[in-house]
């Protein structure tokens, strides 16, 4: 699916927001918070269409109102408002390995916000949008690609050192 | 060492490496497990920097969506205080909007149109972009002073061909005789025949007599346009949402594109290109405020918004143009 078409699609689901909203209100969770997960649903969601071994079995909205679901029990378990949830079964039915490995995606995500604002638009550009260094030297206000290129190995360490800093490897066992 | 293999890793994986260099970094790959777990969390990284990108742009469709959505509420958002500093600016325009407004002025009123630009505290670096808004405020405010006064609707028929991606979109009149309807699914049919095929035109027909009375909101490939109520073509599809005419300025209907806002007239023409990030009506004057208005959250990332403000006044003295 090309860019533009993923944007289309996703705008088209963006749709369906005032319906997960009320899904969400009635299991407790306030519209601030909804609309994070809505969002995150939504990521995860596109991310897993365009993986090349991945074939839709529902539709996506309720596929993403599912993932809505279980970010939302997860989240409320963390918070304790939930103690123990059991799980309902098509909440479980969600793929967990790919959902475990998009929450770890999160918090490498979550270590490049304590990143500064130069080192984050770096890593976004070069590995997100696919830009050139020479590009992104201008664009971010570096001499030049070399040392722009110099930078995004800074960047990568730094962002490591962050992802493997206790707190986060604490909550990722949780 | 670990930044060495920092280094190594990324060019590793960017494949700048030689034959001999990759040869020897996979060798070492396979004997060293710390290395192969700095791999795996050097991927992850930046996995994570892809999806952070994806992040921004998730953000910036919900920012779209909650912009077509206020538009729909009626476009207005509710209004904002300006800066002191501003006040020079509405004088200015005033006066010179008194001077330049073609129509007559039998109860002259306060009618203001002014554009404020966040970055107007910042000394102007573009002053071709400054004078572009200097009419676009003109403009407005010529407008500002109409009277919505519509012949029949119909008889806006002689528009050119529209073309988009070289398939013309323009219905020929010849073809669809006055006697036809349009479809809710946006085909054009017989009156008097219900279950006929008619050509496809659009996707859908979103709603009747909107913007205009007499006109029809329509959607193709995912933007909406407008056509007349034959099912002719007034306003190509291409926007991604249109608001009512006459709704903030008379003869004017809002319209918006990738998150940018303007204003079209009957014709389609944009009076108003669509560059603004947000239209603002003084709600002291129109006591309207849209309570769907939401802010912060931190879904909206946007730099430099630019604000189209339009200051309401109520007598108006001219008529929109045929």
């Amino acid at each position: 699916m090309s860019t533009t078409d993923l944007n289309k699609h996703l705008k088209e689901l963006y749709k369906k927001w005032p319906e997960i909203r009320r899904f969400l209100k009635t299991l407790g969770c306030d519209a601030v918070a909804a609309e994070d997960i809505f969002q995150e649903a939504l990521l995860i969601y596109s991310r897993r269409i365009q993986s090349p071994d991945f074939v839709l079995t529902v539709e996506p909205v309720y596929y993403v109102r599912n993932t809505c679901k279980l970010l939302w029990y997860n989240q409320a378990r963390k918070e304790q408002k939930y103690g123990e949830v059991a799980l309902e079964k098509d909440v479980a039915a969600v793929d967990d390995e790919w959902f475990a490995k998009e929450m770890k995606l999160r918090r490498v995500e979550q270590a490049m916000e304590q990143l500064g604002e130069q080192c984050r638009e770096l890593l976004q550009l070069f590995y997100g949008l696919g830009w050139s260094m020479v590009d992104i030297a201008k664009k971010i206000g570096l001499r030049n690609d070399k040392v722009a290129k110099a930078q995004k190995y800074r960047c990568l360490q730094k962002t490591k050192e962050l992802v493997e800093q206790p707190v986060l490897v604490e909550s990722s066992n949780r | 060492m670990e930044a060495n293999w920092n280094q190594l890793i990324e060019r590793y994986l960017e494949n700048e490496l030689s034959e001999e260099g990759k040869l020897a970094f996979e060798a070492e790959l396979a004997s060293n497990s710390e290395l192969r777990e700095e791999l795996d969390l050097h991927q992850t990284v930046r996995d994570g920097a892809v999806r952070s990108a994806q992040r921004i742009q998730l953000a910036s469709i919900g920012a779209s969506y909650h912009r077509s959505v206020r538009m729909k509420q009626a476009g207005i958002a509710a209004a904002i205080v300006i800066g002191a500093g501003l006040t020079t600016a509405i004088v200015l325009f005033n006066g010179k909007g008194d001077q330049s407004s073609p129509v007559q002025q039998k109860n002259q009123i306060s009618t203001e149109v002014q554009h404020a630009d966040a970055s107007m505290l910042q000394p102007a670096s573009d002053s071709l972009t400054v004078e572009s808004e200097q009419d676009d405020i003109k403009r407005a405010m010529t407008y500002r002073m109409m009277v919505p006064q519509y012949s029949d609707p119909n008889s806006f028929l002689d528009l050119v061909d529209f073309e988009k991606d070289g398939v013309s979109l323009q219905a020929d009149p010849e073809v669809i005789d006055p006697g036809l309807q349009v479809r809710g699914n946006g085909s054009v049919i017989d009156s008097e025949d219900e279950d006929a095929i008619g050509e496809r035109l659009y996707d859908t027909v979103v709603k009747r007599e909107f913007p205009m009375k007499g006109m029809m909101m329509v959607k193709k490939d995912g933007s909406y346009g407008i056509a007349n109520s034959k099912g002719l073509l007034v306003v190509v599809p291409k926007y991604d949402s249109i608001g009512k005419f006459d709704d903030l300025i008379p003869c004017l209907a809002l319209v918006m594109d990738e998150k940018k806002f303007g204003f079209i007239d009957r014709t389609g023409k944009e009076v108003i290109p669509l560059t603004y990030d947000q239209i603002v009506e003084n709600a002291k004057f129109r006591r309207r405020y849209i309570p769907g208005l939401r802010g912060g959250l931190g879904l909206f990332h946007r730099k430099k918004p630019r604000i189209f403000y339009i200051f309401a006044g109520d007598n108006t003295t001219s008529y929109c143009k045929e």
